[in-house]
C-alpha cells in the first residue's frame, strides 16, 4: 500500500440529496460527526419521521458531541415538542455551555411557546442557570444572553 | 463561515410573518439547513481549529501539509483491526494533539480517509 491509494474525503462531497432515508440513518448514526450532523439536518429537511426519532435517540444517550446534540435538539423540538420540552427540563441545569447556548437560541425563536404559562418552569430554569454564569464565556454568547434576558427577564 | 444573516432573515420572517414565510416550501428546509447543519459544522470545525492553534500550529500551507502528511503517514500503517477512530499524535511548536481517524478500504484497495476527530485541549499536551 502506497500513499497515492490513499484518499480524504470531505462532508461537503457528499451529495445527501441523492441517499436514501436508510443510508441517511446509517449516517447520522455513524463515526464522522460533520456527516451526521449534516445526515440528520436533510432528514429534517424532507420531514422524514425518521428525524425526530433519531433526534430523540441522540438526546437520550447522549451521542454525538455538542454540536450535533444541539441540531437534535431543534430537530426534535420541531417533531415531538412535549418529548423535546421534557428532555429541556432534564438537561437546562448540566448540558454543556453549547448545548445551553442552543437552547436559548430555541427559546429566543419560539417566544409564542415559552411564553405560555405551561413553559414558565423552563424559562425559569434557563434564568436560574443564566445567574450562575459568574464569568464571561464563549457560550452562551453575550449577543444570545442579552437577547433571551430582554425577552424573558423580569421586564420581558 | 455560514450563512448567519440568511439565518437571521429566516428566522425573523418565520417569527412575524408565518403566512408569507410558509408560502414558501423552500424557506423551512434553507433554514433547516443553515440552523442545524451548517451553523453547527462550523462551530465544530472553529472548535478543531483552535485545537490546532493551541499546539502553535495555524492554517498556514505548511502546517496544512504537515498534517496531511501525517494522515498520510497513519493511513500507510493501518491494518483491518485499526481502521476505526484509529489514534495517533500531532506534534506542534507548543505541543502535542490527539488525532482520532477512521479509514474504509474499498475493493481497489484504495484507503479512503473518513473521519477526522481533534480532540480538543485545554491547553497544549506536551
Amino acid at each position: 500500500m502506497s500513499k497515492y491509494d490513499i484518499s480524504i474525503m470531505s462532508d461537503d462531497q457528499i451529495n445527501y440529496n441523492s441517499l436514501s432515508e436508510i443510508t441517511l440513518r446509517d449516517l447520522v448514526l455513524g463515526d464522522d460527526l460533520f456527516v451526521a450532523t449534516s445526515a440528520l439536518a436533510t432528514l429534517a429537511m424532507r420531514k422524514s419521521n425518521l428525524a425526530g426519532e433519531l433526534a430523540g435517540k441522540i438526546l437520550e444517550n447522549m451521542l454525538g458531541d455538542d454540536y450535533l446534540q444541539s441540531a437534535a435538539i431543534n430537530i426534535l423540538f420541531d417533531s415531538d415538542r412535549s418529548r423535546s420540552l421534557e428532555l429541556l427540563i432534564e438537561r437546562m441545569a448540566t448540558c454543556k455551555p453549547y448545548i445551553f447556548n442552543t437552547i436559548l437560541e430555541l427559546m429566543i425563536q419560539n417566544t409564542d411557546v415559552f411564553k405560555s404559562t405551561a413553559t414558565y418552569p423552563i424559562v425559569r430554569l434557563a434564568l436560574e442557570r443564566i445567574d450562575q454564569v459568574t464569568k464571561p464565556s464563549k457560550w452562551p454568547s453575550r449577543e444570545v444572553l442579552d437577547s433571551f434576558l430582554e425577552i424573558f427577564g423580569q421586564d420581558g | 463561515m455560514y450563512p448567519r444573516d440568511e439565518l437571521r432573515e429566516l428566522q425573523r420572517l418565520k417569527q412575524e410573518n408565518r403566512k408569507l414565510f410558509d408560502q414558501d416550501p423552500n424557506n423551512e428546509a434553507r433554514l433547516v439547513e443553515i440552523r442545524d447543519r451548517l451553523k453547527h459544522n462550523y462551530e465544530r470545525s472553529q472548535e478543531m481549529f483552535e485545537s490546532i492553534n493551541n499546539i502553535g500550529m495555524s492554517d498556514s500551507v505548511a502546517d496544512i501539509n504537515a498534517i496531511i502528511q501525517h494522515l498520510l503517514d497513519v493511513g500507510e500503517g493501518l491494518t483491518l483491526e485499526t481502521l476505526r477512530n484509529h489514534p495517533s499524535t500531532i506534534k506542534g511548536p507548543l505541543g502535542r494533539l490527539r488525532v482520532g481517524s477512521t479509514w474504509k478500504i474499498l475493493e481497489d484497495g484504495t484507503r479512503y480517509l473518513t473521519t477526522i476527530n481533534f480532540y480538543p485541549t485545554k491547553g497544549a499536551e506536551t
